[in-house]
């Protein structure tokens, strides 16, 4: 069993998650309100920035969903990743918050 | 009177051809009907010409291009003048380009999307025939839906688009979705034959599909395809319901690159002289969703 930290939705989220389960489903059987789309790698509903830890990511999916730029930077799809270990994750849209918030910060700090 | 006749093809574009041929045939029930460098073409038991979907291997979903039949090759002509009148550009696509085609117009809709006229398309007949036919044919596989019925797609500029398929190409609008002031128009309802939709849009960001559509006969062939899709494994996005909207009886579910699909039934039937319906923004998870009455994430944001 891998523990998962999920931030999404501005809170945290911790859930167990065996190897051969992606993150998404697990999430998902337990109530945890993750952002779902298709489930089958095309939309990007569920894109995550893995923040620590290892995992495996489907290579078959969207481009438009998840680049290959995206990908190196540590960017992954909820719906077709599974946990090599602990690992912490927080969602594109809770991503995209903190790094307005911060790049709010530094620019009032100015 | 030049006429558009139906949406005559979807082309989709596919993550896995093979997984995605499979899907659709044994899952939808398509029959494949032709290959040319990386497409596959199919066509539903129910329809005569020689593709009405075609999926093409690309390194993302979506779709590729929409395409509306004219009756005639004057009428192509007529309409590509009609279309270059409205300001969108239009380039001739030739024959051979892909299988079984004729010539296409090609233009760009206000909202991104590839979008095609044609006439010429060879005939392969239904699966049933048209002389003294049985009402299905034996060995029917997967949903088995009569026809490519429609499709959604998402744009920024609605009100151009709708008008351009009225003023262009003699569209009407069925029914539309505004804010409770009417000033903004968030969906539109576009037909050219006498179903309910031909053609739709919702408010989202440019060049995005949000479903094709394959037409079955009742509810009951609705909860059927639902059946088939648990057996198959197939993630819904929602189960069997009604449309507000159309008032069709409704499933849907993603194909194997994400793309969404729907099993559509019933629905009125839609006369030139109808008036547009309205839907006020208040009311929508009712219009989109009749039972549930509000709207669903997945529904609204899922797109390829």
């Amino acid at each position: 069993m891998n523990k998962i930290i999920l931030k999404a939705r501005g809170q945290q989220f911790e859930y167990f998650c065996p190897s051969n389960v992606t993150l998404l489903k697990a999430a998902r059987d337990q109530f945890i309100p993750i952002p779902t789309g298709c489930i089958r790698g095309g939309c990007g509903m569920c894109k995550v920035k893995v923040l620590d830890g290892k995992f495996e990511q489907e290579m078959i999916r969207s481009h438009d969903a998840l680049s290959d730029e995206e990908l190196v930077k540590g960017f992954a799809l909820a719906c077709c990743m599974k946990a090599k270990g602990d690992i912490e994750i927080i969602t594109i849209e809770d991503y995209e918050k903190v790094q307005q918030e911060s790049s709010k910060s530094i620019s009032g700090r100015n | 009177m030049a006429r558009v006749m139906r949406i005559g093809r979807v082309e989709l574009k596919v993550l896995d051809l093979e997984k995605s041929v499979d899907y659709y045939t044994n899952v939808i029930g398509l029959e494949e009907t032709g290959r040319m460098g990386n497409s596959v073409y199919l066509k539903a038991w129910d329809e005569y010409d020689h593709h009405s979907v075609i999926l093409t291997k690309s390194n993302s979903a979506g779709l590729a291009h929409i395409a509306f039949k004219v009756e005639t090759l004057d009428d192509l002509a007529y309409y590509e003048r009609k279309v270059e009148e409205f300001g969108c550009t239009t380039t001739r696509i030739s024959k051979g380009t892909r299988l079984a085609e004729g010539e296409a117009v090609h233009f760009i809709l206000p909202t991104g999307h590839h979008c095609e006229l044609y006439h010429e398309i060879d005939i392969l007949g239904t699966a049933v025939g048209n002389l003294n036919p049985h009402p299905w044919p034996l060995g029917k596989k997967g949903i088995a839906p009569h026809r490519f019925d429609h499709c959604l797609l998402t744009g920024d500029d609605l009100k151009t688009v709708t008008r351009f398929f009225i003023e262009a190409l003699d569209f009407r609008q069925s029914e539309k979705i505004t804010t409770v002031d009417g000033e903004e128009l968030l969906g539109s309802f576009l037909f050219t034959t006498n179903k309910a939709h031909d053609l739709a849009f919702v408010k989202g960001p440019d060049t995005k599909l949000h479903h094709a559509a394959f037409h079955v006969d009742s509810l009951h062939d609705v909860f059927k395809a639902a059946d088939l899709l648990s057996m198959y494994e197939v993630p819904f996005d929602v189960t069997p319901t009604r449309h507000g909207i159309t008032r069709g009886e409704t499933i849907y579910f993603f194909d194997p690159s994400g793309n969404r699909n729907e099993a559509f039934a019933g629905g009125y039937i839609a006369y030139p002289d109808m008036p547009t319906i309205t839907w006020t923004e208040d009311k929508i998870g009712q219009g989109i969703f009749y039972h549930r009455r509000e709207l669903s994430e997945s529904f609204m944001k899922a797109l390829t």
